[in-house]
């Protein structure tokens, strides 16, 4: 068998993740407003709403759903935005309990796509998003600890329990 | 089948973010000396001798190798930091490509600052911890940069890789 981490895995893991910073801010919730030049976000709550919004889209072209406009996303409260990444976790649960997908087929269409760029299979598209919050956690876990408010957010994959 | 992204294809990312930042860093020599307080490294160069120590301390752990102490390994240059990666990936292959290799072994591991419950891992996922946990700096240490004003313009993202269609 080749050694792999599952998307299962990875999605559980991502789970863990959006609920720490879920619990967190909503026990934090003055860190909403700490500047964030991240993404081109001006605070933290613009930084969240983009990666939660960053995974509804994704969660949608996968699953050949219109696209909820960017302008459409809620800006706020934190619950609405965290209702983005429930509303994206049930679509790639849908995929991933889809029997028929084609997980190696170069199918995958999104809007921003350039003409040079080749359609990516459905396997890469969810892992890049599972791996964009990710990497996107890593940052605000540093940008919230410089500005003087450590999280404790252990975001590394050895702390996750999807897997053994 | 169970959709999954190998270790092989992670592997490769991975190396395509080590070279981006090896080529990047050789070309801003001043950057290494840049304040960085991410993972308490006080200077960049710091931070990235954590990543590849990191990725070459693991390697050693997931194939039952000693560990070399953090403390034994080189503190720079670039190209000595840059050869902890090399030696990483060349151990990561050889595991990779060797079908008696169990990636599901359980390792437990000595550390106490661990909880209890995560001392025990299979090697699959130590695998994945240490190859993420690269991506995962490097995304602090390209929004460091650009925050600092000396934008990178690493494109770090999974959808930018050649490692799988």
């Amino acid at each position: 068998m080749t050694p792999a981490i599952t998307l299962e895995e990875l999605l559980a893991w991502n789970q863990e993740s959006s609920d720490f910073w879920k619990a967190h801010l909503d026990a934090n919730p003055a860190l909403l407003e700490l500047p964030c030049g991240i993404g081109g976000n001006a605070h933290v709550q613009a930084f969240v709403r983009h990666i939660w919004g960053a995974e509804l889209v994704w969660s949608q072209i996968l699953t050949g759903q219109p696209i909820t406009d960017y302008d459409v996303w809620p800006d706020g409260p934190l619950d609405a935005l965290f209702d983005l990444h429930i509303q994206a976790v049930r679509n790639f649960r849908s995929l991933l309990n889809n029997p028929t997908i084609g997980w190696d087929a170069m199918t995958v269409h999104y809007p921003w796509r350039k003409p040079d760029q080749p359609k990516p299979t459905p396997r890469k598209a969810l892992a890049h998003i599972l791996f964009h919050s990710q990497r996107h956690w890593a940052q605000l876990s540093t940008l919230v600890r410089a500005a003087g408010f450590p999280s404790g957010f252990l975001g590394d994959f050895l702390f996750s329990t999807a897997l053994p | 089948m169970t959709p999954a992204i190998t270790l092989k294809e992670l592997l490769i990312w991975n190396h395509e973010s080590a070279d981006f930042w090896k080529a990047h860093l050789d070309a801003n020599p001043a950057l290494l000396e840049l304040p960085c307080s991410i993972d308490n490294s006080g200077v960049v160069q710091e931070l990235v001798r954590h990543i590849w120590v990191a990725e070459l301390r693991w390697a050693q752990c997931i194939a039952g190798l000693p560990m070399v102490p953090r403390a034994d390994l080189p503190k720079g240059p670039l190209s000595t930091l840059f050869d902890m990666h090399e030696e990483f990936a060349k151990t990561f292959r050889a595991l990779l490509d060797d079908p008696a290799h169990d990636w599901e072994l359980v390792v437990t591991l000595p550390y106490e600052w661990l909880p209890t419950h995560l001392r025990n891992a299979s090697r699959r996922k130590l695998a994945g911890h240490v190859l993420f946990h690269s991506q995962r700096h490097y995304a602090q240490l390209a929004t460091h940069l650009r925050t600092a004003g000396f934008p990178s313009e690493f494109l770090g993202d999974f959808i930018f890789s050649s490692a799988l269609a």
